[in-house]
């Protein structure tokens, strides 16, 4: 277990490393660079104040310089400021992030409750009609785009109900947390559908493996119930490629928070990012895609963790 | 190798269903313009905001234009986007992978690395970072779309590549000199193409969704040229009293990305005996 966990840190430094030169490298991609973005036209500057806003962000070092500069930096947990409202990156995302983490969690659980349901639901059912109509459900889910899904919830709700789930400011749930779940129950629906169809069909077709396993065979020829012999043999088992499933379709939701916290008008870290985007603010973009990477790759590794926890194969080696 | 069973697909509804969801959007993306009953970009002043009916089979937006041809037009819009970015993901990727597998050694260590790499981004985060740096507009769109999913299709290459490349032709045709471009090509590169359909077909109902999520966010197709992701976006700001503007775009894409999903589940079906069961 602790060969298997000292494996997965050490793989992690260099895929942070690596994550990060991809996020530099892309931004690099910036067509001139980013004075020359930001600015728009260089007809407002002389090429002389060019030149000084460059050597003032350190675009005229060599780009390995650069580099080893920015990143060293971002490690002490200084990623630049916003050109844009001039104050620390790290701060404005620390700012946004309990929000974005709250979806994220809201849409984890209500993808868990429902897919784990409705995957044992089918897989119990097999051949019969309710299995083909969840399993369509489930196929429904992962192709609705989860800003349709948000566009039409809120177009129910103000027209049928006449709530509008996207006015109003935002209320942090520390401030009142019946109000703050109230605002985020809907975007986190939004965005833990198409996980709870992921989730769905995975433990179908994984209880389904189960059942055919000699173990299920013995335990039914004991006399045990096909009820106990789900519930207490298969389901568990089960449960290890769903772990692994998560694990990677979590760090999905915060890809998905971003266009869900744009349907909603929240005010977390995807929305941060788009108006970083739009207003061509770098820092903050780069900031926040490194951000989110690393969180995707922490996610993955709690993922492989709790894997490792759940499968005595992994723990006991 | 395993090859299609032709027969066999005519049993599976469900990706008879997908195929024949594909190829109306294929020929309805082909021929949008002739198909279409207006123009997708002519303005009708006189009927604004006008609800579904005779004239206007799935209404008119804030402008007059008719939403199905602009659907139409978006079907060419968001299909070729999506199409040009599976063929440069499938065509890299399938590069990488054959080299990587069939290399070895540090080459391939190198390649697959990178791979992870790319891989440790959520898809929707890496296209933003690509079409933040690059800009707006379809052509970034393609590329970042591609360079998301290459990475997919290396490793779909790579596997059965290491397999393949152990075969006696390829020693035989190793032995005789046969370049090993040629041997890629004519020996290895045929016998692995049953996954990279498959992956062809799913690659293509997720781009289609990435390159809607990007139009919806404003950084895909340009306006006025129609998008379905755009005109989804743009419906927000009349969908009280129009909701047939934020409904059809999105029904557009489900019936697009359910349709390429289906095709591909049914062709893995139909090539993977093992996954029939489940």
């Amino acid at each position: 277990m602790s060969r298997f966990i000292t494996q997965r840190l050490i793989v992690f430094a260099p895929t942070l490393f690596g994550v990060a030169v991809i996020v530099f490298v892309v931004m690099r991609l910036i067509p001139g660079d980013t004075i020359t973005a930001q600015i728009g036209t260089q007809t407002l500057l002389t090429d002389a104040q060019a030149a000084s806003l460059r050597a003032y962000y350190g675009l005229d070092k060599p780009v390995l310089e650069q580099f080893t500069s920015w990143f060293g930096a971002a490690l002490r947990g200084d990623l630049g400021l916003s050109v844009r409202s001039g104050k620390p990156v790290l701060g404005e995302i620390l700012s946004r992030f309990p929000l974005t983490l709250e979806l994220g969690l809201l849409a984890l659980l209500i993808g868990l409750v429902l897919g784990l349901t409705l995957g044992m639901f089918t897989a119990t059912r097999r051949g019969t009609l309710a299995d083909a109509a969840g399993q369509f459900l489930a196929l429904i889910g992962l192709a609705l785009p989860n800003f349709w899904l948000g566009t039409l919830i809120i177009l129910v709700l103000s027209t049928v109900f006449h709530i509008l789930p996207n006015s109003g400011d935002y209320t942090p749930f520390s401030q009142d947390p019946l109000r703050n779940l109230g605002q985020l129950i809907f975007p986190a629906f939004t965005l833990g559908l198409g996980l709870t169809a992921s989730i769905a069909r995975t433990t179908r077709s994984a209880v389904l493996e189960e059942l055919r396993q000699d173990y299920a065979r013995t335990a039914r020829s004991k006399g045990l119930s096909e009820r106990w012999v789900t519930l207490k043999h298969c389901f568990r088992n089960a449960l290890l490629p769903v772990i692994t499933l998560v694990g990677i379709q979590a760090g999905y939701l915060l890809g998905g928070a971003i266009v869900v916290e744009e349907v909603f008008a929240l005010p977390g870290l995807g929305r941060l990012l788009l108006n970083a985007i739009g207003q061509r603010d770098y820092a903050v973009t780069q900031g926040v895609i490194l951000f989110i990477a690393l969180n995707f790759l922490l996610i993955n590794l709690l993922a492989d963790l709790a894997y490792a926890l759940v499968n005595p194969r992994v723990r006991n080696a | 190798m395993k090859t299609l069973r032709i027969p066999r697909l005519w049993r599976a509804p469900g990706m008879l269903f997908g195929l024949a969801l594909s190829v109306l959007l294929v020929v309805v993306a082909i021929f949008a313009l002739q198909l279409a009953p207006f123009p997708p970009l002519e303005q009708h002043a006189a009927d604004m905001l006008r609800p579904p009916g005779t004239v206007y089979a799935l209404g008119s937006d804030l402008m007059g234009r008719d939403v199905l041809s602009r659907l139409m037009r978006g079907a060419t819009n968001s299909l070729r986007v999506a199409a040009l970015a599976v063929a440069l993901a499938a065509s890299l990727g399938t590069l990488v992978g054959l080299i990587a597998g069939y290399a070895g050694g540090w080459l391939d260590v190198i390649l697959m690395r990178l791979a992870d790499l790319l891989f440790a981004f959520p898809p929707l985060l890496l296209a933003l970072a690509i079409v933040s740096a690059l800009g707006a507009g379809a052509e970034n769109a393609v590329l970042a779309i591609g360079i998301v999913y290459t990475p997919i299709f290396a490793r779909v290459a790579r596997a059965p590549t290491l397999l393949v490349k152990t075969r006696e032709y390829v020693t035989a045709a190793r032995a005789q000199g046969v370049s090993v471009w040629r041997i890629l090509w004519r020996h290895i590169l045929p016998n692995i193409a049953a996954p990279i359909i498959v992956q062809i077909s799913l690659a293509l109902a997720w781009a289609i969704l990435l390159e809607a999520s990007l139009s919806y966010l404003g950084l895909g197709t340009k306006p006025p040229e129609p998008s379905w992701g755009a005109m989804l976006s743009e419906s927000r700001r009349d969908m009280e009293y129009a909701p047939w503007l934020a409904i059809t775009p999105g029904a557009a894409i489900m019936l697009a990305v359910l349709g390429f999903n289906m095709l591909g589940d049914g062709l893995r079906d139909a090539l993977d005996p093992q996954m029939r069961n489940t």
